[in-house]
């Protein structure tokens, strides 16, 4: 606390703007120069979210498939694989209310489009949603043009640097002074993604089974039944405008399926059963233990590398080309 | 609108400048100026609830009004009940209504949707809790003589909806904060200048500190199964120190903002983890809350007596209750009544060579980093309850903590960041008798090496923010 006695009252205006507001704008204008210049340079990184938004202002006339999920999905389906034209835009801690909202962006614009990938993985539907400070809202504000704040939007919600800056601090280091940069395809796909847990323990499945691993095990019947509710309000969505729904659930491997809680498997086996028989025409491709994959699919117990994803993409494939 | 949110760094500078601009005019001038702030501010939340905070102060203002004007006691008691039931009964409804029915159809093995009073589906405005303690105070406070009536509605308006504090405290007594809206405001430079640096202080502890052990937190809290021992009590010695900066950081930047609009809040923190014993802990953790509950609920239930169990007995209801004030959940009650519990032992009188005393007089005598570990100790632990869904999965952890369940692997999961934490306790150690750590950075160093301090603070800032988490106490 200032000394009180120490008199430094002014009672002009101009006297305010000389002897405070003055050395105050002087200290924040390199703070806003770096930060616009952070800004501009993290706008042009190349990221997945800038490729599919370019997929998605260039090619929306052809898209006939739209992916939504998280990074297991993200990481598992690379469109060039599939035989229609496919918009993945699943991402990392994605979850159905963001699903939902980016469906809703991006449906009138893609005229074409048949065809809808929804993840629904073994703890979806007693994860809690994203909250309303998710920090992805001014990506997909900026790259795909969609408003997902529940609110109106301002200049500065498609800040990206401003709406992460430690990840996107980070990513900058990783562009412009390291040497590991991703492999996009056009499609946001990362082909050259290896790295991960099972790389490091040179694939070699006994220490993997005893690497210790942490997965979600909390139960929630209160999440079940509002996730449940709002997963049927999407496919409601869907099936109103003549869509087909694809609900998929990725592989795993033995390290994280086998420490699943079977409780919460079993509800969301009952739940999606409920729905192939509520929802005519769903189609349904759960691969968590499917035993064709080998370890060397996998960058870690629950996200394939890109060969597991040729594979899981190709399997989609043939799933979409059913009738 | 959230501290740390670039679009309160757009607002900020508007208000300054409105507030300052129109200063030369007059008062009342600046005030609306603050009033019209203020609601824009509530309102970019949800501006429904704005009718809500309007007819609490109206309600408020007119019994304060009223009050002197009763002619018998009867009168003068029907009038402040008419302020007793609006404030606590809004809370109730929209705070306690359905936990309090969950908890009676429970105890009744009912099925409350079966019956009249089913639950409710409301949401909890930002802030209730402490704008209507800030109303209720200033109704008992006219009814018991101790400040005169606002006697003009817009000032009154502006003492209810004050933005920097209206959303979480400091939850300021109309006898501190109410004559300032009346006098005339010039600039303190000094003042000024030294709430930027307490919102950079602020900032510092919310972004960089609380978000980033909330990481941790929510990390193993969302799953205790699966983690042992040490992980567990990690976390939850983290969490304290997640709500502790969370919450003194929104108070610092709450307390800062203040000073650029010439007024000054009350201070509501004290470096609480320095604490000898937990009774001092509710001296210096969120004081302006501790000063309430002790003036209109404990003192009248104690009444100054000195036996112990009055005392105790005064001590359950008032902590019990503060539990509550936190949240509708049983969790939150035994959180209170954890610490009635334990002050209460800290409080046993016993004689010894003819003189009475009691552990708060040991743990004074005793070294520092002793009674810090001892009180260190029961708050953690009771943090655990605070923290917890519900009493279950408290007693949970508690239970796995102690059994020593080994923790593979112990990950600090944020890194090197967790280094903040001490970071922010030595700097606020050395610097304890100051409302910050910032307070004589000018006398004590130059431009170049203050400015640089900053930028390195904004750094941080920038560099190290943890993900962008809700200030924890908007939610009460």
């Amino acid at each position: 606390m200032p000394d009180p006695k120490k008199s430094s009252s002014i009672s002009s205006f101009k006297e305010i703007l000389k002897r405070f507001v003055r050395p105050v704008v002087l200290f924040f204008i390199p703070v806003v120069i770096i930060a616009t210049v952070l800004e501009l340079m993290v706008a042009k990184i190349p990221s997945t979210y800038s490729l599919v938004g370019e997929q998605l202002e260039q090619e929306a006339e052809n898209i006939e498939v739209a992916v939504f999920g998280s990074s297991q999905i993200k990481n598992s389906i690379n469109p060039e694989f599939l035989t229609k034209n496919t918009l993945n835009i699943s991402s990392s801690a994605q979850h159905h209310n963001t699903d939902y909202k980016l469906l809703q962006g991006v449906v009138d614009r893609l005229p074409n489009l048949k065809t809808v990938v929804f993840e629904l993985s073994y703890g979806h539907l007693e994860v809690p949603h994203n909250s309303k400070y998710y920090w992805k809202r001014p990506v997909f504000l900026k790259y795909y043009g969609i408003n997902t704040f529940d609110r109106a939007t301002t200049p500065a919600d498609s800040l990206l640097y401003m709406s992460h800056p430690g990840f996107f601090t980070t990513q900058l280091f990783d562009q412009y002074l390291r040497d590991s940069l991703p492999a996009f395809n056009r499609f946001g796909f990362d082909t050259g993604n290896y790295k991960g847990r099972f790389k490091r323990l040179g694939f070699d499945v006994d220490s993997i089974m005893r690497d210790p691993l942490n997965i979600s095990r909390r139960e929630s019947l209160k999440i079940l039944e509002y996730n449940t509710s709002y997963f049927k309000e999407m496919l409601d969505f869907c099936y109103d405008r003549g869509l087909s729904v694809v609900i998929i659930s990725p592989p795993t491997f033995a390290n994280y399926s086998e420490k699943r809680d079977l409780n919460t498997l079993q509800r969301r086996d009952s739940v999606l059963a409920e729905l192939k028989v509520n929802y005519p025409g769903l189609r349904v491709l759960i691969a968590e233990t499917d035993k064709r994959y080998l370890v060397t699919d996998f960058r870690n117990g629950n996200h394939l590398n890109p060969d597991g994803a040729e594979k899981f993409t190709k399997q989609l494939d043939s799933l979409l080309n059913t009738n | 609108m959230l501290f740390n949110s670039l679009s309160f760094g757009f607002f900020l500078p508007i208000a300054f400048l409105v507030y300052w601009a129109v200063g030369r005019q007059n008062i009342r001038q600046q005030n609306l100026v603050l009033l019209v702030a203020s609601y824009i501010f509530y309102g970019l939340w949800d501006w429904r609830f704005l009718s809500l905070i309007f007819a609490s102060s109206i309600v408020d203002y007119y019994v304060g009004i009223l009050l002197p004007k009763a002619k018998s006691k009867a009168r003068k008691n029907s009038i402040l009940a008419l302020s007793v039931v609006w404030n606590l009964g809004v809370l109730f409804i929209f705070k306690y209504y359905n936990f309090f029915i969950a908890g009676f159809s429970e105890l009744f093995s009912l099925n409350a949707d079966e019956y009249v009073f089913s639950s409710l589906r409301v949401i909890l405005p930002v802030g209730l809790s402490f704008y209507t303690f800030q109303t209720l105070s200033y109704s008992i406070d006219v009814y018991r003589d101790r400040i005169k009536p606002s006697k003009n509605l817009l000032n009154f308006l502006c003492f209810v909806s004050f933005f920097p504090q209206l959303v979480a405290g400091p939850i300021e007594r109309a006898r501190n904060l109410l004559p300032q809206f009346d006098k005339e405001r010039k600039f303190d430079l000094e003042l000024a200048k030294d709430g930027l640096r307490q919102i950079l202080w602020g900032l510092f502890k919310k972004v960089v500190v609380a978000d980033n052990a909330a990481v941790v937190v929510n990390t193993i809290y969302a799953s205790p199964e699966d983690h042992g021992s040490l992980s567990l009590l990690y976390a939850s010695v983290l969490f304290f120190f997640q709500i502790y900066c969370d919450f003194a950081g929104y108070s610092d930047i709450a307390i800062g903002t203040a000073r650029l609009f010439g007024f000054r809040l009350s201070k509501n923190f004290n470096i609480p983890y320095l604490s000898r014993s937990v009774a001092e802990f509710w001296q210096r953790w969120h004081i302006t809350l501790t000063k309430w509950f002790t003036d209109y609920v404990y003192g009248p239930l104690a009444k100054n007596s000195y036996n112990f169990l009055v005392r105790s007995g005064a001590l359950f209801v008032d902590m019990g209750l503060i539990g509550l004030w936190h949240g509708a959940n049983w969790t939150f009650i035994v959180f209170g009544l954890f610490q009635a519990f334990t002050i209460s032992i800290e409080r046993i009188p016993v004689t010894i060579k003819g003189k009475v005393v009691n552990i708060n007089y040991y743990l004074t005598k005793m070294p520092l980093g002793l009674t810090v570990i001892y009180s260190f100790t029961l708050i953690m632990t009771s943090c655990i309850f605070f923290r917890s869904e519900n009493l279950d999965m408290a007693f949970f952890i508690i239970g796995r903590i102690l059994e020593g369940v080994p923790s593979e692997p112990f990950s600090l999961e944020i890194g090197w960041r967790v280094l903040f934490i001490p970071l922010l306790i030595l700097m606020e150690y050395f610097t304890r008798n100051q409302d910050h750590p910032f307070v004589k950075i000018e006398s004590k160093t130059g431009r170049v090496a203050r400015w640089a301090m900053y930028y390195l603070f904004i750094f941080f800032i920038f560099r190290y923010a943890g993900p962008k988490e809700e200030f924890i106490y908007f939610q009460f």
